[in-house]
């Protein structure tokens, strides 16, 4: 439905003042505790909204303000407008204190132009925010995790996925288009040409008493609100936990993704369960839950459930490559923290110390690195090193690299998993990479040698063992096929029971925080 | 109060003298009287405010539209580039941007 | 000051790293001598190659580099090549005179010795070195306008670093890069400038020199929504620099608590990040006479009615808000009292204007003060029935300290530093999220018969710590084998 917008200010017709009486009305019984009788609805919306604001300032519950809020603008407020919100009910006379209460909400309800919107409250339920991946078609790591895991999730758990409004007002439902890259991303096909009604019906989602579960890290202008659904609506918030990059390697990442990361934390600062893809990563979140007691918050629950990784069958496993000269691959993106400038030293050492082999970088990167390395990359070349860059490869070419290379080499200064690493494994190349947080726990179940990646000695030494230690690669490649196995159904699984079921059967469930 | 004589009709109000369930029977009126006042005036403070804000939003849309807006957005990708020059330094930024720009031209041959 | 020569800077170098070989009369003597210390170099002369030659402190990068350079080059030819390095591309060519000082303590202490700001920090930093510098040899240092290097500071800048009383002070005129070796490396205030914090930990990773640190708070990590643009990403980058620091001193356990979460996410990462430990701060009680408690009084509080008094900027981390909204609760109530608000406007602070004029035309008692004398500011401590400080995040919280340190009772947060300054009496605990709980807080310091008798008794009892005292404790922990 689209809104009609009338310029001349004084007539709404009866389809925005009815719209909001319809929101009001869905939320009534969980203000007043029943659904209002015909006669209260006889006397107006205003009227309701009154009733409503009274009984929400006599209860003075948080959550109860939070839903008010949410009903009468068809926007999730930020915090800044709860607690204006809150302190225009409290300290108002009762009379009028719904009149105090719209005036603080101008701002919100004239920033969404949401006003017109029908609403869906659902409660005891488990809301899902895929709005990245609804909405994009990009495929890199966290939406790799957010996929399987939805795509199995929708078929045997009972969620609602949704998405945002446009410029972040509210929640709603997925249209069929968005719902396929979401759930269906290996069996869809984009179209060519966006569907026209690709948004469905102007229809906010709101949770109330549910979980929401957060599974991407969401975008910049999600923040505010979903700090303020964390802090006040009662919903129990939970999320999965990549790694805090942005802040402990800080340096070597842009300032604008520090300070979206900063902000991304005040939306866990008031979170139940974050849930991290591995024991480093769930480190990262512990750390910073013990932070909270300085600021009076109470700590956020921690717990692991790792990545999977997958292993090739021992039939499938390909066989160890003949190549006089061995290929050394190192895929993924080029950046400071990947290290790669370390593996063109050892490179280089181990070139003088008469070794034959050949080195493939895979991936990209942004031009304020690549382009310093890539003249790195051409000064060895003009020597006669074997040494090449791939960009924008297709993924036979990527697939040929793994069947062809002898191993890959990963020495990250800084990873919240690895997913090199876990594809390197998972096409039977064993892998060098680093000896401590999430490469670490991968390289446990076996098929990796380890190094310390600020040493240089450390790499040159494991390129080494691998180019001329008979029996090393062969060894490595046994352990790879006998590490244990566990698939993306097991994460999914494991990751409903440690981040979900946990938030339904919560028996504290919700009265909404301390008012004031 | 003693009793109104029939044709005593000046214009000075006499109360008439009620009994106890008329009395109540009048003030419940004016009770509901009043509470429908009072129902007038939230309902016209509600209908106002959601006439206000949702077309006080169409201002702000046509305002985006305008050709002021429109013009200022070079000046604005400037702002961005200033900003990201003074992270990196001036050199690298004019570096980058150069090879950029040659990036793009060369795509479009 | 004549221009410094490549040869007397590879002689420089040469007296650091092998301070046996006496200076040599050529610079081609002095680069052989060298070559055969650098071979494989450790990554403490590799820095110091960088200061020296290129008379510019360097970043991380540059040491990797060169690190790796050594080992597949020729180290006369790598040296040689840095000596002649020109150190700004472009231009004219100018070269700071390099000094290297030796088993120093070097205290950086750049943006206290060029502000008159008297904030927490400013303050913390200039108690502590009128302190130490009556009983330490210290080398207070800034640094150059690109922060591509430190400097000694002029005298004015030193007096101003320390006393606060020359905020015009320049930097001297001579151009100098001051490079320590073997020395210790104090950072006693918040560096936020990006070429600064880079060069800072790259100094604490590879040169050898002890670094040590004053932790204020972790607030633009852990409160993100309260600190503007830009201090996010400044702060993460400090805090990288820290990272290779041998300990931080935090100003309270709470401060300790926050830096102690951040290092426990450093392990992802593969280190192990500094010690860790809380040096309490103490407080000032200055005194303040008959006369100027009068005048405070009188310019502070409406028709005598008993003072509330609430010292701080209003950003919204210090919940003025609500302090206004639980006055609000109070007197509409019927309660009489005057509220004085002292400190300046802040990033944020637009909705408490808005609210302090709202009641203020309503009739209320309250005031906002935010330019104010030392002595108006003590009378006022003194001349409130009780000072208020519901702040959401505070690494310590000074007018909770100073207001106790002076007698007067505090209403003020039930966790966190405020707590811990609270624990040993004289204070009403609040929960700073609630305005009514404010409100039930300030209500019974100022009103519940009995109550506010007691908090100045319990004031009067407490333990008095002096700046002398932290400033010995602090020298403690970050010189222990003294």
């Amino acid at each position: 439905m689209t809104a009609t917008l009338l310029v001349d200010g004084t007539d709404n017709g009866p389809d925005l003042t009815s719209v909001t009486m319809g929101r009001l009305l869905a939320a009534a019984p969980h203000i007043l505790g029943d659904a209002p009788n015909d006669a209260l609805l006889a006397r107006g919306g205003g009227v309701l909204f009154e009733t409503l604001t009274r009984s929400v300032k006599a209860q003075r519950r948080d959550d109860l303000v939070w839903l008010l809020i949410v009903a009468v603008t068809g926007a999730f407020p930020n915090a800044e407008h709860v607690r204006s919100a809150r302190r225009a009910i409290w300290l108002a006379e009762p009379v009028v204190a719904h009149l105090a209460l719209l005036q603080t909400l101008y701002s919100l309800g004239a920033h969404y132009r949401n006003l017109d919107a029908e609403i869906e409250i659902v409660t005891d339920g488990v809301v899902v925010d895929v709005d990245f991946c609804a909405n994009h078609t990009a495929n890199t790591g966290i939406q790799r995790v957010v996929r399987q895991t939805m795509s199995r999730w929708d078929a045997d758990r009972d969620i609602v996925p949704v998405a945002w409004t446009p410029h972040g007002g509210a929640m709603r439902r997925l249209s069929p288009l968005e719902r396929s890259r979401v759930v269906e991303w290996n069996k869809y096909t984009e179209p060519l040409v966006k569907p026209d009604a690709s948004i469905p019906a102007n229809r906010i989602v709101v949770p109330f008493g549910s979980a929401v579960i957060l599974p991407e890290v969401p975008q910049p202008h999600l923040c505010d609100p979903l700090a303020a659904l964390a802090e006040f609506s009662g919903n129990r918030v939970g999320l999965i936990g990549y790694d805090a990059i942005p802040i402990v390697s800080a340096d070597n990442v842009p300032a604008e993704e520090t300070e979206r990361f900063v902000h991304y934390l005040t939306i866990i600062k008031h979170s139940k369960r974050v849930v991290g893809i591995s024991a480093a990563s769930t480190e990262d979140f512990r750390g910073f839950s013990d932070t909270l007691a300085s600021q009076g918050l109470a700590p956020v629950v921690t717990m692991e459930v790792s990545l999977p990784v997958d292993v090739p069958d021992l039939d499938s496993m390909p066989p160890a490559p003949h190549s006089a000269s061995p290929l050394i691959l190192c895929v993924g993106s080029q950046e400071p923290r990947k290290n790669q400038d370390a593996v063109l030293f050892a490179s280089e050492v181990l070139w003088r110390e008469g070794l034959d082999f050949r080195v493939r970088f895979i991936g990209g990167g942004s031009l304020w690195f690549t382009r310093g390395f890539d003249q790195r990359v051409k000064a060895l070349q003009k020597r006669g090193r074997s040494v090449e860059v791939w960009r924008g490869v297709k993924d036979s070419a990527l697939l040929g690299s793994y069947a062809e290379a002898e191993f890959s080499i990963f020495p990250s200064l800084h990873e919240g998993y690895g997913l090199p690493v876990a594809e390197s494994i998972a096409m039977g190349v064993p892998v060098v990479t680093t000896a401590y947080a999430s490469t670490g726990e991968i390289a446990a179940d076996g098929g990796c040698l380890l190094v310390d990646p600020r040493d240089d000695q450390s790499i040159v030494n494991a390129m080494r063992r691998l180019l001329t230690e008979a029996g090393l690669g062969d060894e490595l490649r046994r352990q790879i096929a006998a590490r244990p196995r566990r698939t993306w159904d097991d994460y999914a699984r494991e990751l409903w029971d440690g981040l979900v079921a946990p938030l339904i059967d919560t028996p504290e469930l919700t009265t909404g925080a301390d008012c004031g | 109060m003693p009793p109104i004589e029939s044709g005593d009709t000046a214009a000075v109000e006499t109360p008439k003298k009620l009994t106890v369930s008329e009395r109540l029977k009048q003030s419940e009126a004016e009770r509901e009287r009043l509470q429908r006042e009072l129902d007038i005036l939230s309902n016209t403070a509600f209908s106002d405010w959601l006439s206000a804000t949702q077309n006080h939003a169409n201002e702000i849309e046509s305002f985006y539209n305008t050709l002021s807006w429109r013009v200022t957005k070079p000046l604005r990708v400037v702002r961005k580039v200033q900003l990201k020059a003074g992270e990196v330094g001036l050199a690298r930024t004019s570096q980058v941007v150069v090879a950029e720009l040659g990036r793009r031209v060369g795509r479009r041959r | 000051m004549a221009k410094q020569t490549t040869h007397e800077r590879l002689n420089l170098l040469l007296g650091a790293v092998a301070p046996d070989t006496g200076p040599q009369p050529s610079a081609a003597m002095a680069l052989a001598h060298l070559a055969a210390v650098y071979v494989e170099p450790a990554d403490d002369i590799v820095w110091l190659a960088l200061s020296v030659l290129r008379a510019e402190l360097p970043v991380r990068e540059d040491i990797v580099a060169l690190r790796r350079r050594f080992r597949l080059e020729d180290p006369a030819k790598v040296l040689s090549g840095l000596a002649k390095h020109p150190y700004r591309l472009g231009g004219r060519v100018i070269r700071p005179h390099v000094r290297v000082v030796s088993d120093a303590v070097v205290i950086d202490v750049h943006h206290t010795a060029q502000t008159g700001l008297a904030t927490g920090i400013q303050r913390v930093v200039r108690k502590t070195l009128a302190e130490w510098l009556t009983k330490h040899e210290l080398m207070l240092v800034g640094w150059s306008s690109s922060y591509d290097g430190m400097r000694e500071l002029s005298p004015a800048e030193r007096e101003n670093a320390a006393y606060g009383t020359a905020p015009e002070a320049t930097a001297p005129e001579n151009n100098e890069l001051l490079v320590p070796w073997r020395s210790s490396y104090v950072l006693p205030e918040l560096a936020i400038e990006n070429d600064r914090t880079a060069r800072i930990a790259a100094l604490a990773e590879f040169s050898g020199n002890r670094a040590l640190l004053i932790g204020f708070d972790c607030v633009p990590l852990t409160s993100a929504e309260t600190t503007g643009a830009g201090m996010g990403a400044a702060f993460a980058r400090n805090l990288v620099a820290a990272t290779y620091f041998e300990r931080i001193a935090t100003i309270s356990e709470a401060a300790a608590t926050e830096y102690g979460g951040w290092r426990t996410m450093l392990v992802s990462a593969g280190k192990a990040g500094p010690d860790v430990r809380s040096v309490f701060l103490p407080a000032d009680a200055a005194a303040a006479t008959e006369a100027q408690l009068a005048a405070a009084e009188k310019y502070l509080t409406v028709d005598g009615l008993p003072l509330v008094f609430c010292v701080g900027s209003h950003e919204p981390r210090k919940n003025h808000l609500a302090v206004l909204a639980a006055a609000e609760l109070l007197w509409s109530d019927g309660d009489e009292f005057s509220l004085a608000f002292v400190g300046g406007n802040a990033w944020g602070s637009d909705e408490f204007q808005s609210l302090l004029e709202t009641l203020s035309a309503k009739g209320r008692s309250v005031i906002g003060v935010s330019k104010i004398t030392d002595e108006l500011l003590w009378g006022g401590y003194r001349a409130a029935r009780c000072t208020i400080f519901p702040s959401l995040n505070e690494g310590f919280g000074l007018p909770v300290a100073e207001s106790l340190a002076v007698g007067t009772p505090v209403v003020t947060s039930g966790y966190g530093s405020m707590l811990e300054i609270a624990a040993a009496g004289g204070a009403v605990l609040v929960d700073p999220r609630s305005d009514e709980d404010i409100a039930r807080g300030l209500r019974s310091a100022l009103f519940e018969p009995g109550v506010n008798e007691r908090l100045r008794a319990e004031a009067a009892q407490r333990p008095i710590r002096t700046w002398s005292d932290y400033a010995d404790d602090l020298w403690a922990y970050f010189f222990p084998n003294e």
